[in-house]
């Protein structure tokens, strides 16, 4: 991956309001990222950090929700996705953009069989012969590892396993060879060893098929092992944007750290308590003044409770934080700091 | 050790002093029938087959394995909230099997449950106080200021402000939700809780703060656990003994150090390879396992592992593995067991 490679997709100060009552609820504020082409981006945060949204509203689902209103700017390959007629933003999505959400079952539509399903996406895109598209659904198919692939197009969805139905979703979303794969916490349904398979399949994809990925997890294992970029948010602001090395060797942001110290070891010394991070994920419409993360943070200052850090770039890590890790100190200071924060 | 030998023992070598639960070849089987043909006859599911596994007083035994692997259903047996289809289900020194009615509801209070599900387990139109005391209500017959106070009192322990009593669980976070559900377990003073997945759909700052809870109260209480979970770092932060289960048998157990640092079954290997390390300067061998579980109504001959085992030879498809002891209560049914070198 070389850092010159196009931008495929950058958001800057996108912003996500619901209406409550009357009263405007933010639930992505000022999120700003870009993913590059060949680009494996985590987009990680706990729930109600507004990762989900932000994925959904690039594919332009939210806006769909008239309760909904998005600002800010998403540009997609040169185009600007908030200027897009809902007619081109139609032809955009499922082949130049895809996604794959978190339930492959509740994905899929109970009622029609897997050919069905997968043809129609096909149809959209171009029109072969019945038995060229055969061949392309069955290509398709053992592309993400499903070798009996005649049997797979017959079933209904509720007779595959959830990793044989994420499967099915990942062939759908790359009939369109898209540019840009946005995934919605595609394994967080499955188990730990079919998890591997399908994030072994995204990678392959990605390497093979020069596909940008955005993959919103909650999961830092996940984000350490597939991530070229890692992007944190928490209450709807990125806080965080990093490389994998300084994400998790040296975040910047102590809610980063925060998150990685809970994480209890697979080796060595198991503490007595972990680390955990005292307090709850802010309600968005009860957001703390200043940084929303300050009524949580062991580093909080006077400043932090007034006004909110504007992410700013260090050392090629992008943190929005007044009292920032280790971006600039020594490596033998910020094992000391480490020490302390946990 | 021989083989023969090791499979006769496999009751008396447990490891375990002063046993508060012993399982003992149980087994839960479930007819499935056919939807089209109510003629045929029909399939046998074993959810669980023929496993025996004892819990020391005080402990926490964790049980981890894939959805499907049947480690709910023998939590819900071992607390008897379903009946064994054989075997024996001992719970402090009585046989509770078979119990059912008042003697079962003697034991029960005993044994309390944490679910995964904190709203699908709290009753959404009674307040936090009341499903709190219920328990209280129901098995004591506590009334009035008294219950009143005995709630607070549950609160605090759980970290829970008293005065959030009157809220309804749809008002509180996934952790306060949780926590509640605890302070319900643990109002009777039970003995042993069966936590089935109760950390796991929580985000992992509230993971952490749930378990250390759960350590806390067990020092304070002397609670033992059953904690099961799919996550194996949380399992070997919070438990002290392992059991892994592959559909419907226990697969290998010992303590949390034998198990995670020489793990003897290439299932519980596959399982640890395949959990994702926080740390991107670790490069791992991604995929471990091929394939997907075959179905437990059609479970592949010897041993049932075979199907996506890397190791598996033609001794694993036609003898079933013997349980294999390895000292120090650490035991592993595979062929192999004992043979594979300590991991890296």
């Amino acid at each position: 991956m070389t850092t010159t490679a196009r931008t495929m997709l950058a958001l800057t100060g996108l912003r996500v309001d619901v209406d409550r009552h009357g009263t405007a609820i933010p639930l992505v504020r000022d999120a700003t990222l870009q993913v590059r082409a060949g680009e494996i981006v985590c987009l990680v945060g706990e729930s109600g950090s507004g990762k989900s949204v932000t994925a959904r509203t690039i594919m332009g689902l939210t806006q769909l929700n008239p309760r909904m209103s998005v600002g800010g700017s998403a540009v997609f390959d040169g185009d600007e996705l908030f200027d897009l007629s809902a007619e081109r933003m139609r032809r955009l999505r499922g082949r130049e953009l895809a996604m794959v959400f978190q339930e492959p079952l509740s994905s899929l539509d109970p009622v029609w069989n897997i050919d069905s399903q997968l043809r129609e996406g096909l149809r959209r895109r171009e029109r072969v012969s019945q038995k060229a598209e055969t061949g392309r659904l069955l290509e398709a198919l053992a592309e993400v590892g499903i070798h009996d692939g005649s049997r797979v197009l017959r079933s209904y969805p509720h007779q595959l396993s959830g990793g044989m139905c994420q499967r099915v979703m990942i062939a759908m979303a790359l009939l369109a060879r898209p540019k840009l794969l946005i995934a919605d916490e595609p394994t967080t349904a499955l188990d730990v060893t079919i998890q591997a398979q399908i994030l072994e399949l995204i990678d392959k994809l990605r390497r093979d098929e020069d596909m940008s990925v955005l993959l919103v997890t909650h999961d830092m294992g996940v984000a350490a092992d597939l991530a070229d970029r890692v992007v944190v948010m928490y209450a709807g602001r990125v806080v965080e944007d990093a490389s994998p090395r300084d994400a998790f060797a040296r975040s910047a942001h102590p809610y980063t750290r925060g998150l990685l110290a809970c994480i209890p070891p697979m080796i060595g010394e198991r503490p007595e308590q972990l680390p955990a991070i005292p307090g709850t994920v802010p309600d968005p419409s009860n957001l703390p003044t200043g940084c929303s993360y300050h009524p949580r943070c062991p580093r909080a200052s006077e400043r932090c409770t007034v006004e909110d850090p504007p992410l700013t770039n260090v050392a090629g890590t992008a943190v929005a934080c007044w009292r920032p890790g280790d971006v600039v100190i020594g490596e033998d200071e910020l094992v000391t700091v480490r020490g302390q924060a946990s | 050790m021989s083989v023969t030998q090791a499979r006769t023992s496999d009751q008396e070598d447990v490891g375990v002093p002063d046993p508060i639960l012993t399982l003992d070849h149980v087994s839960k089987h479930y007819e499935v029938r056919s939807s089209s043909n109510p003629f045929v006859r029909p399939d046998l599911l074993r959810a669980v087959d023929d496993v025996s596994l004892a819990i020391g007083r005080g402990e926490t035994f964790g049980l981890v394995g894939e959805s499907g692997s049947g480690k709910s259903t023998l939590g819900r047996v071992a607390v008897r909230l379903s009946t064994p289809t054989s075997g024996r289900v001992e719970f402090d020194g009585l046989d509770i099997s078979h119990l059912g009615g008042t003697n079962l509801r003697r034991v029960r209070r005993h044994m309390q449950v944490v679910f995964q599900d904190p709203l699908g387990s709290l009753n959404p139109r009674m307040d936090v106080g009341d499903i709190i005391g219920e328990p209280l209500r129901v098995f004591d017959k506590v009334r009035g200021s008294e219950l009143d106070d005995r709630v607070a009192d549950l609160m605090r322990a759980v970290g829970l402000d008293p005065s959030r009593a009157s809220a309804r669980p749809r008002a509180l976070s996934g952790g306060q939700r949780q926590r509640v559900g605890i302070a319900r377990a643990i109002s009777l003073n039970p003995k042993l809780i069966l936590a089935d997945e109760a950390v796991s759909a929580l985000d992992v700052s509230v993971q952490a703060q749930i378990s250390n809870l759960l350590v806390d109260l067990r020092e304070r209480l002397g609670l033992t656990y059953l904690f099961i979970a799919h996550g194996l770092p949380i399992v070997r932060q919070v438990c002290q003994r392992v059991g892994v289960m592959y559909l419907g048998r226990l697969m290998e157990y010992g303590t949390i150090d034998d198990v995670f640092e020489n793990p003897q079954h290439p299932y519980t290997r596959a399982l640890m390879a395949a959990s994702p390390i926080p740390d991107p300067t670790v490069r791992r061998e991604r995929i471990v396992l091929h394939g997907e579980p075959p179905s437990p109504l059609d479970l592949p001959s010897g041993c049932r592992f075979r199907t996506r085992c890397p190791m598996a030879q033609d001794v694993c498809v036609d003898v079933a593995p013997p349980l294999v002891q390895l000292g120090n209560g650490h035991a592993a049914e595979c062929h192999f067991a004992g043979q594979l070198e300590a991991a890296a």
